[in-house]
């Protein structure tokens, strides 16, 4: 019976240590890497997230809705913030929603919105079919329909206008340009996690940029921090010709920093996402740069675009999504948007 | 391993055939028996391996860096380790070393900026050590209080943890990293604690060559790795054979002069390096060690009674001498295309051929899997299906010289046990052992003149001759010596040499902390080197005392002590070659060799562990209370206290690696060291714990976490792809598991 005992314990330590595994999305930054799992479940009963109402300051009679799935993180708190900014701008009233990452109180909110007569709607699209019954009854109202942050693949099909958000394979693009300017030879693109679309459609996208060779190694989660450093250090005296370090998220940069000195090699790091520490580092010249996603634009401009086509009948983007990224923090602009961050606006 | 017998021997089991607590087991059988000799092997293997394939894994920054792996790991394992022996399972070690590194940061940070609470670190470390002791205290309590399983309980605080560590990180600063320690009250004091490191390119230690040998780096670690490896030879064969009354003298006379002639040719094959001139010195060198160990053996050893001529023939023995023989060549041929310089990825069976094979490799699987089913052939055969499915996939996990010196290393370790077997099956083992030997050195004449790397032309060369060289002498030694019979007295270790060494280790160690402190090093560091040093000073008295004991008394329980010595001075010299450097080397290399004070005191809770399990009451009752609790406890064994303190001694180690660790990175992200849990109890299995409790082995633990530090840093030194990391892991984890158990009760049987 004891045995038995014992090799349920085994059993179920194993299903929890997957169960912990897969929670590393939720937690794998300051910015989550991964905008559909932005939002970690937090130990507080689910509650919904609090409704912002803005108040209207110039007599504007529109009012406009932002519903997504986001959460109280630093991630989703930027989006909140640009949102109250671009209604401040149009000065009209603008509900902003985050469900939690529970898709039928987003879809139940959707709902509310339409019945409330809402002038215009966005949403995000972590879980494109939980809410795709209240998309299209946005849409069959006639009520101008927005995605951000996630949902490039879905928009069209739900007869949005249009999206507003980064796609992570542009992102990569873009450090591979990034890298090709800094003169690198060959990068290896370090990912924190084994099995996460998102991270290796970066590493996928610096290859394609990039004039170099690109080696993409898993190197260990970002629970086991030492064992990253050392396996990056490992790499870097296998392979002498790695001369630069992409990591796919805000802590690799810096343990592939510390790997670097450990090894003796003068890298070329690029990051992914913000961190005091990596914004500190790139301050200092250590860490070359960081792809930032600029959510900010992804709460400000569905706002002034919807406004614009209620007002105006504008539609932009022309049946393409609008890219808020990859945006880039380097020494140029570090120590400015490390003010930024403080105020919550990066 | 001196507490070879001590506590092992109440878990074995087998039927007595006359008495067998009675009956004497050699050196070799009782190491075997020991529960951490599966991992021993693996991670000999897994050392030999990434050693093969690349070239800066044997450095001493490859070592560093696979140590530095280990450490956090192991730092947890052994307590984990020592935890499971004792019968639990603690499933929220893991989120605790997460935990305490929130804790501290969280207390210390500033409030205005990051949004901690601004506590100064000297009181903020010692606040989350209580935290973590309190969360030990209440899992032990409520274990015993409740009788519920272990797994239950702290799940529950398993979970607590996580959502705690979130929970209050993202309150405090609104993200999921606490950040900012180093601008913390009292940094500097605690970083020197726990940021301390022995920076090995600091540390110079000349090579002059043969004018001054003691200011000599080289000569200094080889010479005690020559030394220890000699006296651990000598403690074996004196705990292996039978003591003549009286020495013959005549027989120390050629023992002298053999060693002489040995060491000439030693010393004359490091100087020359013509292959001609490599022969002449290298049979000089092996006929005069073999001169020196048959003189020592005519000199202490009954001589030996002839071996047993073979009764009955067996026709098996044909098939393993020929099989041994075949691999032997195999491997042989594979030496000679073996090169590291050659790092090409592995192209065969890519493509069209390879997806044939994998669906040969499956469809061969289902139908053994059916017809084993049925009961038409063994279960086992399934597997080869298995494996041959599993072909496609090595050409794109490793490298060419990957490929080749797994199969060297398979062909050759394979041919030298198959002979050994149809050896044994003979009843010829001594001569069979020359062969062996003789075989090894073929081999490694090859490598010498096929390899275009010099580390497989020199030093697996030399490795190699070094081995068949031990093969042989232990044949010799066969032939002549007679075996012991019965089990050998037990040890005295001298207590005047031990109370002097405890004198003058403890005063050196002082001296050694009082001169590090006024130098202005951290605490923990100059205390752990004042141990260190105090210990070698210790260890130099008793190794004197040994000599002593060896040469003048016929004091038949010196074998132990010589087995410890050897493996001390071993030990010292791996050491000094990794803790020093030379400026030859500095000017060479760019990279900056570290030990933290987490691989310190890894190696030191190694020691702790092993010694409070094999040689305290709290050792012998961590064993009782995991074998059967109510019988331990109606014999007198606190278990509940036991069991409590083992819980506090996991959640403490789990405070010093959240130190460590936080220390290092500044900043710690909430779910740092969630699910280790899992990967401790692994590493402890690996060692030789049993998940059912009452056996095991701290030394074995750590062993674990060293073979899962070399794998995952060597895989990245080897560049193969980290897709399949754990696949490899999983191999070599469970080979290391299996090897474990069949030596075991291998090993019982012949008892």
């Amino acid at each position: 019976m004891r045995k038995l005992w014992k090799l349920m314990a085994l059993l179920f330590a194993l299903s929890l240590v997957a169960a912990a595994c897969g929670n590393d999305d939720d937690t794998s930054g300051d910015a989550p890497s991964e905008p559909t799992e932005a939002a970690a479940p937090a130990t507080e009963a689910p509650e919904p997230t609090e409704v912002v109402e803005v108040d209207p300051t110039q007599g504007c009679d529109k009012t406009y809705h932002v519903i997504t799935h986001g959460d109280s993180g630093t991630f989703w708190s930027v989006v909140e913030v640009a949102v109250r900014d671009a209604a401040a701008a149009i000065g009209c009233e603008v509900v902003y929603f985050g469900s939690n990452n529970d898709a039928l109180r987003q879809a139940q909110e959707i709902e509310a919105a339409i019945a409330a007569g809402s002038d215009g709607i966005a949403i995000s699209l972590a879980d494109p079919a939980g809410v795709q019954s209240a998309a299209e009854a946005v849409v069959a109202a006639g009520i101008p329909l927005y995605t951000l942050n996630s949902g490039v693949n879905n928009y069209k099909a739900l007869g949005a206008t249009t999206h507003i958000g980064q796609t992570e394979t542009v992102a990569g693009n873009g450090a591979g340009e990034r890298f090709n300017a800094l003169g690198a030879t060959h990068v290896l693109c370090a990912r924190q996690e084994q099995t996460n679309v998102a991270l290796e459609e970066r590493c996928n996208g610096l290859a394609e940029t990039f004039n170099g060779q690109v080696t993409s190694e898993f190197v260990g989660l970002d629970a086991t921090p030492d064992e990253q450093q050392n396996t990056i250090a490992a790499i870097l005296q296998g392979d002498e010709s790695i001369d630069a370090v992409l990591g796919v998220g805000p802590n690799l940069p810096l343990r592939a920093l510390a790997a670097g000195e450990q090894a003796g090699r003068d890298l070329i790091i690029g990051g992914f996402d913000l961190s005091s520490d990596l914004i500190d580092q790139i301050e200092a010249g250590n860490v070359a740069f960081t792809v930032d996603q600029q959510q900010y634009l992804q709460g400000y401009l569905p706002v002034i675009l919807m406004h614009l086509q209620a007002t105006n009948l504008n539609t932009a983007g022309g049946g393409l999504p609008i890219l808020t990224g990859p945006g880039f923090v380097d020494t140029a602009n570090a120590a400015d948007v490390k003010a930024l961050v403080s105020q919550g606006t990066r | 391993m001196t507490e070879a017998t001590s506590t092992t021997d109440s878990a074995a089991s087998s039927p007595p055939v006359e008495d067998e607590r009675l009956a004497h087991r050699g050196p070799v059988q009782q190491l075997l028996t020991r529960p951490e000799i599966g991992a021993l092997i693996g991670a000999v293997g897994v050392w030999l391996l990434f050693w093969l394939v690349s070239a800066p894994f044997g450095t001493a920054g490859g070592t560093a860096n696979y140590l530095d792996v280990a450490a956090t790991l192991g730092l947890m394992a052994i307590p984990v380790g020592l935890l499971m022996i004792g019968g639990e399972f603690d499933l929220s070690s893991g989120s605790m070393t997460g935990a305490t590194a929130v804790i501290v940061v969280l207390l210390s940070s500033d409030t205005a900026e990051l949004g901690g609470a601004g506590l100064s670190l000297h009181l903020a470390v010692p606040l989350s050590l209580a935290f973590a002791l309190a969360i030990g205290w209440f899992n032990g309590t409520l274990v015993d209080k409740t009788s519920l399983p272990s797994f239950i309980v702290t799940l529950g605080t398993f979970f607590i943890l996580i959502g705690a560590k979130l929970g209050f990180t993202k309150l405090f600063t609104n993200k999921v990293i606490a950040e900012g320690l180093d601008k913390s009250g009292g940094y500097e004091f605690w970083d020197n604690i726990f940021g301390a490191r022995w920076v090995r390119n600091n540390h110079v230690w000349e090579n002059d060559g043969w004018t001054n040998l003691w200011s000599s780096r080289d000569w200094a670690w080889s010479g005690l790795l020559i030394i220890g490896a000699v006296v651990l030879i000598l403690g074996t064969m004196e705990l292996a054979y039978a003591r003549r009354e009286k020495p013959v003298l005549g027989g120390y006379f050629v023992f002298v002069i053999g060693a002489a002639v040995g060491a000439a040719g030693y010393i004359l094959l490091l100087n020359q390096d013509s292959k001609s001139s490599n022969w002449i010195f290298g049979i000089i060198m092996g006929a005069g060690v073999l001169v020196a160990v048959a003189g020592w053996c005519l000199a202490r050893y009954q001589p030996a009674e002839r071996e047993p001529a073979p009764t009955e023939h067996d026709p098996r023995v044909i098939q393993f001498l020929i099989t041994g023989v075949v691999a032997i060549v195999g491997a042989i041929l594979i030496a000679a295309v073996m090169d590291s310089n050659n790092a090409d990825r592995l192209d065969f069976l890519t493509g069209t051929p390879g997806r044939a094979v994998l669906a040969i490799g499956i469809g061969a699987t289902g139908v053994l899997a059916v017809l084993a089913a049925l009961g038409r052939v063994s279960v086992g055969y399934p597997a080869i299906g298995a494996v041959v499915a599993l072909i496609p996939g090595i050409s794109y996990m490793i490298t060419v010289q990957g490929a080749r010196a797994i199969l060297f290393g398979i062909l050759a370790i394979a041919g030298v046990v198959l002979l050994s077997i149809a050896a044994r099956r003979r009843g010829l083992a001594a001569l069979f052992t020359l062969l062996t030997s003789v075989g090894i050195v073929i081999l490694a004449f090859f490598i010498q003149s096929e390899a275009g790397s010099r580390k497989l032309r020199v030093e697996l060369f030399t490795a190699l001759l070094l081995i068949a060289l031990v093969l042989a002498a232990s044949a010799v030694t066969r032939l002549i010596a007679a075996r012991r019979t019965s089990a050998p007295p037990p040890p005295i270790h001298g207590p005047l040499a031990r109370q002097i060494g405890t004198v003058l280790g403890l005063a050196a160690g002082l001296l050694s902390l009082i001169l590090e402190l006024a130098d202005g090093d951290g605490i923990l560091y100059s205390i752990i080197m004042a141990a260190v040093k105090g210990g070698i000073v210790a260890f130099a008295v008793f190794a004197l005392a040994t000599l002593y004991r060896t040469v003048f008394t016929s004091d038949e329980s010196v074998g132990r002590s010589l087995v410890f010595v050897g493996l001390g001075s071993v030990m010292l010299g791996i050491s000094a070659r990794l803790m020093f450097i030379t400026s030859e080397e500095l000017a060479a290399t760019k990279a900056e060799t570290r030990f933290g004070v987490g691989v310190m005191l890894f190696l030191l809770f190694a020691v702790v562990g092993a010694w409070v399990l094999a040689r305290t009451q709290f050792g012998n009752w961590i064993f009782a209370v995991g074998g059967n609790k109510e019988a331990s406890r109606s014999v007198g064994v606190p278990a509940a206290r036991t069991k409590t303190t083992l819980f506090m001694l996991v959640s403490a180690s789990a405070w010093i690696t959240g130190m460590v660790i936080a220390f290092r990175l500044n900043s710690v992200q909430a779910n740092v060291g969630d699910g280790n849990e899992f990967r401790y109890i692994i590493v402890a299995v690996v060692g030789g714990c049993l998940l059912t409790g009452g056996y095991g082995s701290a030394i074995g633990a750590a062993i674990g976490a060293v073979i899962w530090g070399m794998i995952t840093s060597g895989i990245g030194f080897a560049t193969w792809n980290s897709d399949w990391r754990f696949l490899v892991l999983g191999a070599l984890l469970l080979v290391a598991v299996l090897v474990n158990n069949y030596v075991r009760s291998q090993a019982e049987k012949v008892r």
